[in-house]
Order: structure tokens, then C-alpha cells, then sequence
């Protein structure tokens, strides 16, 4: 028998937790304001409000990442955010994107500038010849004909099997003509080499060092000729860079580069840490997934500046093509017709995404291939689904499904696409098809789905600045190919690949979108929007149009307000 | 006891041979490996297929399982050879001595706050047995249990900081480095981590003290005058801390294990969050010898804590 007293007393203990509980929920603050009724476009960035002032010397720009590169490799890594986030700023490409241009998106026009290389020529459609400039390596060695011959060498050797070595398949000798010239030459034409001499991975590294010390050398070493150069490598803890005095860029005032005395980066930063070292004032850079997570920052800190831009990753819903009922044609249109890729723009981007045009796109592109104007009125993309859905349902009775079908989706859960996943059961349940998701981790997803066990799979992709990467996916030797084999796209996207002419390549990508929206191998869904987030005394940081902060073309540019920049923090030195 | 030692040694082999087998093979269960995650690449994914075979040939992944292990665990036998991070390229080792002082500076801190504060509310509470100072102190003992270690990790950062613009020091800073920033750093991680152990605790000491209250010797001891505080701390205690400390060094063993998301909040690069990656990224012969240096030490801890256990109390003989 429970005594009497006993009794009592836990009555009054379960009066007052109660009574706590209710004052602890009245005074918590509200949650995240809900996306707007009316759904906006995505905002492009904002406007560079410093562009014209002049540059401050001083300052060190804090910032993370989420793991820690493995080694100073720059052929080696297994990720481009870990590694080339920072490492961006010790190594360099012979040729760049275009970033001189505040807020520019490199992924509009891919337009190339001379970075390493001061200029170059092309004699006939399959020959370069780059022009070094007078740059030196941060152990005061020259930047020489032999170090970009033996790097690019290096990075293709299939003995090394580098990750990035994929940069150079079009590569065919690669000649050092002089001290100071190298000419490289193609299989045959290739409109986007000089993207991918740009892209990361395809960097020069002093030849001198691995001759003294092998690939171990390379690897923690870090001698590069980038703006900054590595003061301490820690993977544990912080990682730091100092101000490369004898750098060889110079601004419109004259003025030598890169204007930060360095940079401090901290490993492995979980993002709840991010979020307080923000507001903490200890961290100067960020990045946000969507909308809701700014919003409910700039609550708690609203001086922080916040930009939105669509991020480089797409959603697409691809079809196991070796499968039944995949690889009947009414079925995947009755998938694409269910699917409300409104709604998901509502639901999953907050309302700040973009529809997807078929591969090769870049939603952020306009006057190529199919429009968002245009997308927006396709079956399957419209927004009123009231016809879709009934011919939908017309097609899967005409397919032999007409209560419906079964389907199982693959997905990484711990990527930026598992939002999108689990939206896609609801939307498609409108149409009878009930979807059981798989939820994985990224290298079982990525195993499952290239040996092809799966019915959909749920992919995020990197549009990025290969308009052709993405296309890849589809070709007839596609290493996670879903099954789908059409020699016209596969013609057309060579023939993109051996096209200079601007014009001819935006009617090619135009017929490869109209072959894929015919045969709909998979489904294109929605491009992400992402936001930028900084401190009000940090200037001219150009981003990766990526989901992570990094300083990897952004490292020459920026710039702090010193007059802005806490007093505490005014006499950090890297 | 002597005999007793020596039995408990020969069965470590069996045991760690045991994990071996179990670590190597779970391992290779799961999907994917390295040369997979570096072939999708992510962002700077490769236009060449054959990488993903050329890799698997270098890391030496495409020998049959049973050469695998074999080759690990003789290199380990014979040269003491843990092998190479397939994502970092160095020496196994390395990275263990670099990050295993990092998750016993965490433990033992965790370990140190679970005793102080279990301790004086467990000797409280007993004291007070069915007052409101006990069932205050079981409350907040409950409350240790069941809320997670990394939500109490995630609000000793976020509050102070969206409060006072307070961070501890960002990334890890060694004690030999700067003892007051280390100190610093390891406060609010050792909290978010000791809270559950305290509780743990706090309710054996209880219940120790209790039991030992009630024993004819402690009523002697009231009934000859002794004051409250010799009473408690010289007789009670005393005798109450035996099976605590039992309770104490084999959780020490698991938080050694249980570190991993309070050192991901709290941006600490130890043992724990060494693992996860590793396990994020098929890194197999860094799982592998992460894993092994932790079970090594659990068995060595529990056998440690017997043998103490033994010469606290002889009351206890092994045979």
C-alpha cells in the first residue's frame, strides 16, 4: 500500500511540473515565420554595395568547415568542400572564372579569365598555348613552364587514380614550349576545356617539391602560389594562412592582393556551433540551407547580412530503366505529371527555389535551352495540377495499373536532397502511386544505385560550371547510367562538347532538353536557394554557389571595414 | 588474485581477436567503400569510370576478404603496423595518439563533474530520505538520464553565446598549449557528458547510503555520540563508495565510447568523431584500429576496476 504522505507529495510534484512546463512554453520564442502565401521568384544576389570603395588592408577572416581535408593534397580529396574550401587560396589554375566581377555567376556564361597564365592563343580549334606571368610559389621559387607540365601530368597519371583527373579527359600532349610557355592540345575540339582548366583540382604545384620529397611532400608541404600560404596545418583544430607579400594579382587602385593579413579556418564545426560563433562574432562567414534557418538567425542577430542565390544542386527523380514498370514511357510521364513541383518549391525551398530544366541546364541561365517561363507551362511543371493528375491516372490504367502502382525510392538522408524525398511520397499518392522510401547514407546510396538496385532514386546533382556534367549521367558509358540509351542525345552531347560557337551550343542544348522531355529518363525537380551570410564588416566575398562556405575563388578579394570590425578582434594576427 | 590476473589476461586474446573478426567483417557488410566515395566525388566528380577500379586496386580492396584480414592482422602482429588512413595517408597510429588524449580528457572530465555532483546530492538525498531535498535531487537525476547529452551540449553553446557573446575557444587547444583555454573548452563538453553518468551516480550512491544507514554499526556509532559529519563520512561513506566506484570505473570504459556526438558539438577531435568519419567514409583500417584501441582499453579498464574492487573491500576473493 503506497503511504499516505507519499501520495500527497506527488500530487503537489505533478502540480508544479505542470505549472513549470506551461510557464516554460509561454515563454518560448515563436518559431520561424511561415513562407509567404504568394510564391516569389528567387531573389538574385544583392547588390555589391562596396564595389567601388577602396579596399582595407588588416584583419583575419575566421571561418569553418564541417571535416577537415585529409592531407594538403590538392589531387587527392575526397571532397571539394573539406579540402579546396581553403586550399583554394594556396594553389591556383592557369585560367579562372570570372571573378574580378562582384556577385558574378560564373555559371551564366562560364566566362574564363587569365589567372597563372597572363594570356593564351589558340593557333586552331585543338591547340592552346598559355603565356605564364610572373608569378612566384610560396618558397620564393618562380611559377615555370615545367611545374604546370609536370602538374597536369601528375594529376592525369592513372597511376595516381586522382578523383579529378576527370578534368583533363580531353587533354591529349601537353608540351612545354619555353621557360615561361606550355601548349596543350585536344582530341579533337573541346568547347569546355578552358572550364575545366578553371575547375578545382586542375592546379599548379611545384614540380621542385616532389622531386625532394615525393607525394608526401605534396601532401604536407602545401606550397602553393596563391594569395595566402599555409602558416599551420591542423585537421585537428584550426588551420591558418598569412598573407602572401610577393603575390602576383594587383587591383584597379593599384593596390597589391589579397588585403586580409590571413585567415583562420576551424576543422569539423558542427553547425549548432556555427550558428553561436555567429552570433558570438567569432566566425565572419557562413552559409545557410534555406530560408527558414535565416530567418530565424536574423531574429537573434539582425545585423548579419544575409544573400540568397540558387545553389549549383538540382534535385532529379531518376528511374531504373532496366526495370519494370520503368521502362514503359506512360508510366514515367504519369510520374512526372503527378509530381507537384510547386508545392515542393513551397514546401522544400521555402518558396526560394527554381523549376529544373532538363540536363544540360543551369536554372540560373537564361537564353539556353528551355525557359523557367516556358517550363512553367509544361504538363508535369504547371502549376495547376487539376489535368495532370487525371491524365496521370489515365495513363497508369492504360500502362495496367489502374488502382495504382507500387514504388520504392532511394535517397542519401544526410544530403541537402532528403527534403525533396520525403515530400515526393505525397505528392505522388495523389496519382495512386505509393511510394516506400529507403532512406541511406551517401556511399550506400551511391552503391546501391550504380548497381542498379533500385525502382527511383532520388539524386542531388552538381550543375555547376561543366554544362555538360550533368548530360554525362545519361551517356551510353555512364558509370551510374540508369538504363536509358539514346544515341541522338548521346550524338548531341558530343557534338556540345565539340561546339564553340555560342549559339550552336544553345540550339544543341535546346534539342537535348526536347530528346529528354520526350523519353524522361528521369524527372528534373527543383534547384535550391541557399544564403550567404556574413558579418557587416566583411567585404567582397564571392562564393562557390555551392552548399559551404568557402574562400575558394574568393580569397584575393576580400576585405574588412576595420571601422566595423569589433575592438576585440582588431588585434588578431594569423 | 594472482591467478585470478593472469586468467582475465589470456582471455584478452580471444576477446580482441573476437572484435577483430567482427569489426572487419561488419565493415565490409555495409555497402560502399572508399574508392566509391572517391570516385562519385561530389562536386568535383570524375568524367572517368576506370578510377573507381584503378583506386580499389591501389588501396588493395580488390584482394579476396580472408587476404584482407590476414594482411592487416599480421602487419599488426608482427610489425605493429596498424596501416594507413585510406583519406589521410598517414599512419593509423598517428591519428589514434593524436585524438585518444583528446576522448580521455573528455571522459575523464565527464567523469570528474558526474562525481561531484552525484556524490554530495547522493549522500543528500539519502540523509533526507523522503523529503523535498530528495525528491528534488531524484528529479534532477531523472531529468540527467533522459535528456539527451547532445541537446544539453548544444544549449551550453548556443545560450551563451546568443546571450553574452560568449564561445569557448574554437578548436581544440592542447594543455601544454594553453592550460586556461583547454580548461575552458572542456567545461561545457564535460557537463553535457557528465549530466547522465551523474545521475547514474547519484542514484547508487543513494541507494549505497541508504543500505549502509541502516547496518547495526552505524547505529552504534550514533549511540556513542559521534557528530553527524563523522558518522556519514567516516563510516557511511566510506563503506557506501565500494560498488559506486565499481559503477564509476566501468562507466568510464563507456563514456570512452560515448563520446563521439558531444565532441562533434563541441568541435573536439577525438577518438569518437575519428571513428564516425572514418565510418562516414569506408576508411576501413582507421575504423578498424580506432575500434580495437577502444575495446583494448574497456577490457583493461574492466579489469582494473575488479581488481580495485577486490582490495577495497576484502571482504572479495577471486579464484
Amino acid at each position: 500500500m503506497i503511504d499516505p504522505r507519499l501520495k500527497r507529495h506527488w500530487l503537489w510534484l505533478s502540480a508544479a511540473m505542470l505549472l513549470v512546463g506551461m510557464i516554460v512554453a509561454a515563454c518560448a520564442p515563436a518559431g520561424p515565420t511561415p513562407p509567404a502565401a504568394e510564391r516569389p521568384k528567387a531573389a538574385p544576389p544583392g547588390p555589391e554595395a562596396a564595389a567601388k570603395a577602396k579596399p582595407q588592408y588588416g584583419g583575419v577572416l575566421q571561418f569553418y568547415n564541417n571535416d577537415a581535408p585529409m592531407n594538403l593534397d590538392p589531387y587527392a580529396d575526397t571532397s571539394f568542400f573539406f579540402s579546396q574550401a581553403f586550399l583554394g587560396t594556396v594553389y591556383e589554375n592557369l585560367v579562372n572564372y570570372n571573378t574580378d566581377v562582384p556577385n558574378y555567376d560564373y555559371r551564366v556564361d562560364l566566362g574564363i579569365i587569365p589567372w597563372l597564365a597572363e594570356k593564351w592563343e589558340m593557333p586552331n580549334e585543338t591547340t592552346y598555348v598559355f603565356y605564364l606571368r610572373d608569378a612566384k610559389f610560396h618558397d620564393g621559387t618562380s611559377v615555370t613552364a615545367d611545374d604546370v607540365v609536370w602538374s597536369l601530368e601528375y594529376l592525369r597519371d592513372p597511376k595516381n587514380a586522382f578523383g579529378y583527373s576527370g578534368n583533363l579527359t580531353f587533354a591529349d600532349k601537353i608540351t612545354k614550349l619555353d621557360e615561361k610557355r606550355v601548349q596543350i592540345t585536344t582530341k579533337g575540339v573541346a568547347a569546355f576545356f578552358l572550364s575545366d582548366l578553371a575547375s578545382r583540382g586542375t592546379v599548379i604545384t611545384p614540380k621542385h617539391v616532389f622531386d625532394e620529397g615525393g607525394a608526401e611532400a605534396i601532401a604536407t608541404k602545401g606550397i602553393g602560389s596563391g594569395p595566402f600560404k599555409l602558416k599551420k596545418f591542423d585537421r585537428k583544430g584550426k588551420s591558418e594562412m598569412v598573407r602572401f607579400e610577393s603575390y602576383w594579382k594587383v587591383d584597379e587602385f593599384g593596390q597589391r592582393m589579397p588585403y586580409l593579413d590571413g585567415f583562420q579556418i576551424t576543422h569539423n564545426m558542427d553547425q549548432a556551433a556555427v550558428q553561436a560563433a555567429l552570433a558570438a562574432r567569432k566566425i565572419d562567414i557562413s552559409q545557410l540551407p534555406n530560408k527558414a534557418s535565416a530567418d530565424a538567425l536574423k531574429r537573434q542577430v539582425p545585423d548579419l547580412v544575409m544573400e540568397p542565390f540558387i545553389s549549383d544542386n538540382s534535385m532529379v527523380l531518376m528511374f531504373n530503366m532496366r526495370r519494370k514498370p520503368w521502362d514503359d514511357l506512360r508510366v514515367r510521364q504519369a510520374v512526372n505529371l503527378a509530381l507537384d513541383r510547386w508545392e515542393m518549391i513551397e514546401a522544400v525551398t521555402f518558396s526560394m527555389g527554381l523549376l529544373v530544366a532538363p540536363p544540360p541546364s543551369i536554372s540560373t541561365k537564361t537564353g539556353w535551352g528551355v525557359s523557367q517561363e516556358e517550363l512553367a507551362k509544361l504538363p508535369g511543371f504547371r502549376k495547376d495540377k487539376t489535368e495532370d493528375l487525371k491524365e496521370a491516372k489515365r495513363l497508369l490504367a492504360e500502362a495496367g495499373y489502374p488502382s495504382g502502382l507500387k514504388a520504392q525510392l532511394i535517397y542519401t538522408k544526410t544530403w541537402v536532397g532528403a527534403p525533396a524525398a520525403e515530400f515526393t511520397p505525397t505528392s505522388l499518392a495523389r496519382a495512386g502511386i505509393q511510394v516506400e522510401l529507403v532512406g541511406q547514407d551517401g556511399p550506400t546510396n551511391e552503391k546501391e544505385g550504380r548497381a542498379g538496385n533500385y525502382e527511383l532514386w532520388l539524386r542531388v546533382t552538381a550543375n555547376a560550371a561543366l554544362i555538360t556534367y550533368t548530360a554525362q549521367y545519361y551517356a551510353v558509358n555512364a558509370a551510374s547510367g540508369n538504363g536509358w540509351n539514346n544515341k541522338e542525345y548521346d550524338d548531341l552531347l558530343k557534338r556540345l562538347q565539340a561546339t564553340i560557337d555560342k549559339e550552336q551550343q544553345k540550339k544543341i542544348v535546346r534539342q537535348m532538353q526536347e530528346v529528354f522531355l520526350k523519353e524522361l529518363p528521369s524527372l528534373t525537380l527543383v534547384d535550391m536557394a541557399v544564403y550567404k551570410v556574413y558579418q557587416p564588416w566583411v567585404n567582397s566575398w564571392r562564393t562557390q554557389f555551392g552548399n559551404q562556405p568557402t574562400v575558394y575563388y574568393g580569397g584575393p578579394y576580400i576585405w574588412f571595414d576595420m571601422a566595423k570590425l569589433p575592438d576585440s578582434r582588431k588585434a588578431e594576427r594569423p | 588474485m594472482r591467478d585470478y590476473v593472469i586468467k582475465r589476461g589470456l582471455l584478452f586474446i580471444p576477446t580482441l581477436f573476437l572484435v577483430s573478426v567482427l569489426i572487419f567483417s561488419l565493415m565490409r557488410v555495409v555497402p560502399g567503400d572508399y574508392a566509391l566515395i572517391v570516385a562519385m566525388g561530389g562536386e568535383g566528380q570524375t568524367k572517368d569510370p576506370t578510377i573507381y577500379e584503378q583506386l580499389r586496386h591501389k588501396l588493395r580492396l580488390d584482394r579476396s576478404y580472408l587476404e584482407q584480414y590476414a594482411d592487416w592482422v599480421w602487419r599488426m602482429v608482427r610489425y605493429g603496423d596498424m596501416g594507413r588512413s585510406f583519406q589521410t595517408e598517414m599512419p593509423v597510429l598517428d591519428d589514434i595518439l593524436a585524438s585518444l588524449p583528446i576522448t580521455m580528457e573528455l571522459a575523464i572530465g565527464a567523469s570528474l563533474v558526474s562525481l561531484l555532483i552525484a556524490l554530495p546530492t547522493g549522500v543528500v538525498s539519502a540523509i533526507r530520505q523522503d523529503t523535498w531535498a530528495d525528491y528534488g535531487a531524484r528529479m534532477v537525476a531523472i531529468a540527467g538520464l533522459s535528456a539527451p547529452g547532445f541537446w544539453i551540449g548544444t544549449l551550453l553553446i548556443v545560450f551563451p553565446a546568443f546571450l553574452w557573446g560568449y564561445l569557448p575557444p574554437l578548436g581544440y587547444v592542447s594543455p601544454l598549449q594553453n592550460l586556461g583555454a583547454n580548461i575552458q573548452q572542456f567545461i561545457f563538453p564535460s557537463i553535457a557528458l557528465g549530466a547522465a553518468f551523474a545521475a547514474r551516480v547519484m542514484r547508487m550512491t543513494r541507494s549505497q547510503m541508504l543500505e549502509v544507514l541502516r547496518q547495526d554499526y552505524i547505529r552504534t556509532a550514533w549511540a556513542k555520540g559521534l557528530r553527524e559529519r563523522a558518522v556519514l563520512i567516516r563510516h557511511a561513506l566510506k563503506n557506501a563508495m565500494i560498488p559506486v566506484i565499481t559503477i564509476v570505473g566501468v562507466d568510464f570504459g563507456y563514456l570512452l565510447g560515448r563520446t563521439v556526438i558531444i565532441e562533434a558539438v563541441f568541435v573536439l577531435p577525438g577518438l569518437g568523431s575519428s571513428t564516425l568519419k572514418a565510418i562516414h567514409l569506408r576508411d576501413y583500417p582507421q575504423i578498424q584500429g580506432n575500434i580495437l584501441v577502444i575495446a583494448t582499453l574497456i577490457i583493461i579498464i574492466n579489469l582494473v576496476v575488479d581488481v580495485t574492487y577486490a582490495w577495497f573491500d576484502p571482504r572479495i576473493r577471486y579464484r
